[in-house]
């Protein structure tokens, strides 16, 4: 079994069933980017594995442990953490506060405040202001720090790239790669294909909140994987 | 006569401080109004009247805290955890039943006269302040609230836990996301809560009286000043309730024909100005 494994998932809000019998699997240490259009289901794909979503049918596990039916901080405690769609950044809180949250975790490993801030230096200048004070860029590293100080294995990210301008884009497909070099595996939602093709080892489109099909990231651009974006 | 008003009202504002900061930490971070609080801090007087006259004065400042802590674990698990996923209106009405039921066990156990509980020797004396001889008591109930508000400042502001609770209060499914365990931090809530109204029950025997009632009063105090200082909101809270003992101290006073309509004028106010109340910083949206 991977490390994330997602079987036969149906999922949603209320009645309302999003995902219908979806599977995907990511290892340790391995990146995989889901596309799709907007209303495909992917970010209800990503907030499934933190419970904040109905499970209808299927399971999650996350390294063994079947957590579909396990309260929502249990996911993080087990090894994959979230940066969400719109940051969702405490403002209540300093941005040392908002990194420090994911210390409920208890997990230990090289991602500690300072390797954070070595990672986004804006961070370490700004680690005494209130989480509100930053621009949508430094919203999004407080974001991605405050996921990777739960040591994950699997780094989950939506659209990390929303609303950021290109020179920002290159920054966090950056920042991506140290994540990727340092052993933690990402599943990343984006619309870039570019960082996708970047950053990941294999890709999948979804559509109707079910995955169409994928391949290698390198091939993204093959003539074959046309059709799947078209839908 | 000033003078001795403003540290009245600062007395009888931290027994409120204490009551209703513990209400605004469970409304932060179930969404409940603890309707029961009040019966809580009535069988912490009653406790409080029943250890001091066995014992004395100081055990009952330490056990009954003690013993209404169990009270706290009591909620969290039979009530609080179970329905969490009900609606807040029920949960909130289920709190406000249990409250009875307290209060008419309490009654049936101590009578229905009030009861008195005399000062330790220590705090039974007087001392001159601006000329006016003041009771110790009062003052020493008033040292208490002040230290438990900075005592609960240091906890949420210095302590990683505190640093968890503000941010479950303001966002508990971001949070529990991030890995934050609620129902942990909630048990020890809850704990707190029910131990600080305990401790303001023991508190009130050589101040006011312990009579049937003051469930019934207290709450009504509490709800005022919660809603006042914004829902789940500790510092409006705290404030709120300083803001409450003030003008019900100079009221009953200066205005003496409508001051029993004060709090709710008060209430009535500052919700047409401001619909959050108060609301400062780490409350509730």
């Amino acid at each position: 079994m991977s490390f994330l494994e997602i079987s036969d998932l149906s999922s949603g809000y209320g009645k309302a069933t999003i995902l219908r019998n979806l599977s995907l699997s990511v290892d340790r240490g391995e990146a995989v980017g889901v596309l799709g259009r907007n209303g495909a289901g992917k970010s209800t794909l990503l907030l499934s594995i933190f419970g904040q979503t109905r499970v209808f049918g299927g399971e999650i596990h996350v390294a063994g442990t079947r957590i579909d039916r396990l309260p929502a901080y249990r996911a993080a405690h087990l090894g994959v953490s979230f940066s969400p769609q719109g940051r969702m950044i405490l403002p209540n809180l300093t941005v040392q506060e908002n990194l420090c949250m994911s210390l409920a975790t208890g997990r230990k490993g090289d991602w500690n405040l300072d390797a954070v801030f070595d990672l986004f230096p804006i961070l370490r200048e700004r680690a005494r202001q209130p989480g509100v004070a930053l621009s949508g860029g430094q919203l999004q590293m407080l974001a991605i720090g405050r996921a990777l100080m739960a040591n994950p294995e699997v780094l989950v990210l939506d659209e990390p790239t929303e609303g950021l301008a290109p020179v920002l884009v290159d920054v966090l497909t950056e920042a991506l790669l140290k994540v990727r070099a340092s052993g933690t595996g990402i599943l990343v939602v984006e619309q870039h294909h570019a960082l996708i093709r970047a950053v990941t080892d294999r890709f999948v489109v979804m559509a109707k909140g079910q995955i169409r099909g994928g391949g290698d990231s390198a091939d993204m651009a093959a003539e074959e994987y046309a059709p799947l974006f078209e839908l | 006569m000033i003078p001795t008003l403003i540290l009245n009202a600062l007395a009888v504002s931290s027994l409120y401080i204490m009551m209703a900061s513990g209400l605004a930490l469970i409304f932060g971070l179930r969404r409940v109004m603890n309707f029961g609080h009040g019966a809580i801090y009535m069988v912490g007087a009653y406790l409080g009247y029943t250890i001091a006259s066995g014992m004395n004065f100081w055990a009952a400042l330490i056990l009954v805290p003690l013993i209404m802590s169990v009270f706290g674990v009591l909620l969290e698990l039979l009530v609080l955890r179970p329905l969490e996923r009900r609606q807040q209106i029920e949960v909130a009405l289920i709190t406000f039943g249990i409250g009875i039921v307290i209060a008419q066990i309490v009654i049936r156990i101590y009578g229905g006269t009030p009861l008195s509980v005399s000062a330790p020797p220590l705090l039974a004396s007087s001392v001159k302040i601006f000329g006016a001889d003041y009771p110790v008591y009062r003052l020493f109930i008033t040292v208490i609230g002040l230290c438990s508000v900075v005592a609960l400042a240091v906890w949420l502001n210095a302590t990683r836990t505190g640093m968890f609770v503000r941010a479950v209060s303001h966002a508990p499914d971001v949070s529990s996301m991030m890995g934050i365990n609620a129902d942990r931090l909630s048990l020890l809530i809850s704990t707190l809560s029910t131990a600080f109204a305990g401790l303001a029950g023991v508190l009130v025997g050589p101040y006011l009286s312990i009579d049937p009632g003051m469930d019934v009063a207290m709450i009504i105090t509490c709800m005022i000043v919660v809603v006042i200082g914004g829902t789940g909101s500790i510092w409006g809270a705290i404030f709120a309730a300083l803001i409450f003992g003030f003008v019900q101290t100079f009221g009953t006073v200066y205005l003496h024909e409508i001051s029993v309509l004060l709090p709710y004028l008060m209430l009535i106010g500052i919700l047409v100005w401001r619909p959050q109340g108060l609301n400062f910083g780490g409350g509730a949206e």
